[in-house]
């Protein structure tokens, strides 16, 4: 079974109601997406054609995180009921991870329950940070005790915020940007002890960790270090190891970088992403291609493509 | 022979400079990482680890001061310390300048002295100066003089900006520094600075940051770009070529990264760096162990761990 779990879907019902109640400057960014128009029937041949059976969609960057609790609340649930509509359509093909109405932990915690106990939701999306905080921040506890409590699996995605003035030139915001935030979201969950204090819940970094698999070294030597001053909380669990019990989607397409990252991660970690509608046409089909042409022995090109999500997504069984 | 073109040393009287003219960065005990090692103890290492020559640079402590006075005083002391480093302790080592910016006029002059007079080997300057990209249009005059003597520029991390201020986990050193190295040479190679002036050869520190692992990703967005009609570009194709006619040292470097590197850029863009004094022991073993568990060949590792450099820095045989 192949199974994307980086794709996103942008019901204009909820575009429209992020533009009004969240952000209006992030509209624009699904429009000019290269699949924007794409439809739901074209959108499965896409599938067909890079064999890819199942795909658990998920907001992007259009987080319900209004200031005002009601107005999250009202996103999220809309955003929520629209996406299980289409997985009720296509049982077989969309499944999804929670949009939930951070920073109002009570009803974000509220959503959760609806989405993966009434709705069939897989797991949990939020943002590489939330309403400006970073995810560490300490008013979110309540919530990842929560997500640990079910063991649910928590879907990052970046923003494209942060970093000032430095990347707003030469596109560097899209060209590294996202990626950086990647790296920071998945740093702070290890290094402020977040994933030692929460291991049940599971956590995916996409685009396999921004360029976390570059820096391990650096990273893993610095959070030593921190601990061993007592500037972080000290672990049981060595910096690498911790890295290694996250999941980290595959959306890149270098194989360079590809390597990299089985290579510190282990390819055991490693979950299929397309970020459609961000990839389309041959694009979209580069995704699968570019892990089938990596010299990874076939197993391990397999678990990649869908046999780890399906048992990390608990999908062993076919879907009814 | 081995050469080390990554590694600082702090000295106190520079350190106690900048602390009296009022920079905030001398304060915190970080200033003098590493125990603060004498050049004798960095010697000692040194020989314990099979290096020949290590080129100090200022590493974060660039005399970047408000005032001109302040930059030159601070700038001309370091460069009088790093120089007589150099001249004596047996040659072990070379030195990379520091100069006043974003004090342009006064910049030029103490790269002069740096390159012409102290018989140093590069000029080094922060990923960017206080607070201003390199790109900065006030610094052209700057680089172009660096091309006309074809000169060595090692670029370093200043540990600001790319993260929020709050930093408790300390980012702005653990993922900041290698992200502003990506950022300083895209700045260079995208605003055409390597294009207009091609002779200087910049070093660029800790494998590029991350640009190894984005290569595919930036030619990708450059592509997209022109494709859609963006922004004019001041070169054709690919901005991976430009990229890789730097150099990179291997500070951070791990297995895994490492042949990323030599995949993206080549196994001769490479020069073998410490980053002492932050690197010590079984730490800075390591650096100078990987780059024979990577599969190069033994000319490749030889280059990387010294043959490159010497040419580069044009550094006589011993």
């Amino acid at each position: 079974m192949r199974i994307d779990v980086h794709a996103h879907y942008f019901p204009q019902e909820y575009v429209d109601c992020i533009a009004r109640l969240v952000d209006p400057t992030v509209a624009p960014t699904t429009a000019r997406a290269p699949g924007a128009a794409i439809d739901i029937e074209e959108r499965l041949a896409l599938m067909d054609s890079a064999g890819i059976d199942l795909q658990v969609l998920s907001t992007s960057l259009l987080h319900p995180n209004a200031p005002d609790e009601g107005d999250a609340k009202a996103a999220a649930r809309l955003g929520n009921d629209l996406y299980a509509d289409v997985c009720k359509r296509y049982p077989d093909r969309f499944a999804a991870f929670a949009a939930v109405p951070l920073p109002h932990v009570d009803a974000a915690i509220a959503e959760v329950g609806r989405c993966l106990d009434t709705l069939g939701f897989l797991g949990v999306a939020t943002g590489c940070s939330v309403a400006g905080r970073p995810l560490d921040d300490p008013a979110f506890e309540p919530f990842w005790a929560e997500l640990d409590r079910r063991g649910a699996i928590l879907f990052l995605h970046p923003l494209f915020i942060g970093f000032g003035n430095e990347l707003k030139d030469y596109g560097m915001q899209v060209m590294m940007g996202a990626l950086f935030e990647d790296s920071v979201a998945a740093v702070r969950l290890v290094v402020s002890g977040l994933t030692t204090r929460y291991p049940r819940m599971r956590v995916i970094v996409p685009h396999l960790g921004g360029t976390l698999p570059f820096m391990m070294a650096r990273v893993a030597n610095n959070i030593e270090g921190a601990r061993r001053r007592g500037a972080v909380p000290t672990s049981d669990v060595p910096p690498r190891d911790a890295f290694r019990r996250l999941w980290y989607d595959t959306c890149n397409h270098e194989p360079a970088a590809l390597r990299c990252a089985c290579d510190v991660f282990g390819t055991d970690r490693l979950l299929l992403g397309t970020d459609f509608p961000y990839a389309v046409g041959d694009r979209f089909r580069h995704c699968v291609e570019y892990i089938q042409e990596a010299g990874l022995s076939p197993a391990e090109t397999e678990a990649i493509l869908g046999g780890t999500a399906q048992a990390l997504l608990g999908l062993e069984a076919p879907r009814a | 022979m081995r050469v080390d073109v990554h590694a600082h040393y702090f000295a106190p009287e520079y350190v106690d400079c900048l602390r009296r003219l009022g920079d905030p960065r001398a304060e915190s005990p970080d200033a003098v990482p590493g125990g603060a090692p004498t050049l004798a103890r960095q010697i000692e290492v040194l020989d314990t680890v099979g290096i020949d020559l290590q080129v100090l640079s200022v590493s974060l402590l660039q005399p970047y001061l408000p005032r001109a006075a302040d930059a030159v005083e601070a700038a001309r002391l370091s460069n009088d310390i790093y120089a007589d480093a150099t001249r004596g302790h047996g040659g072990r080592f070379a030195a990379f300048g520091c100069v006043p910016l974003p004090h342009v006029d006064a910049a030029l002059a103490e790269a002069e002295r740096c390159l012409d007079m102290l018989g140093m080997r590069g000029i080094t300057i922060g990923c960017s100066v206080a607070g201003r990209p390199l790109d900065d249009a006030a610094f052209a005059p700057f680089f172009a003089e660096l091309d006309r003597r074809a000169a060595v520029l090692f670029l370093h991390p200043v540990g600001q900006g790319l993260v929020p201020e709050r930093d408790p986990h300390g980012l702005a050193w653990m993922v900041g520094a290698p992200f502003e190295d990506t950022v300083a040479a895209l700045q260079l190679v995208m605003s055409g600075l390597t294009t207009r002036y091609p002779n200087i050869k910049v070093i660029v520190p800790h494998l590029g940051g991350t640009l190894p692992f984005l290569l595919g990703r930036i030619d990708g967005t450059v592509g997209r770009r022109r494709a859609r009609g963006g922004p004019p570009l001041p070169f054709e194709g690919d901005a991976s070529p430009l990229l890789r006619r730097l150099w990179y040292d291997t500070v951070n470097a791990h297995h895994a990264a490492l042949r990323c590197a030599c995949e993206s850029f080549g196994a001769d863009r490479l020069l073998l760096g410490t980053d002492f004094p932050y690197m010590q022991g079984a730490q800075l073993q390591y650096l100078l162990d990987v780059p024979h568990e990577i599969g190069l060949t033994a000319a490749e590792t030889a280059a990387l761990l010294g043959g490159t450099a010497q040419a580069l820095l044009d550094i006589a045989p011993r």
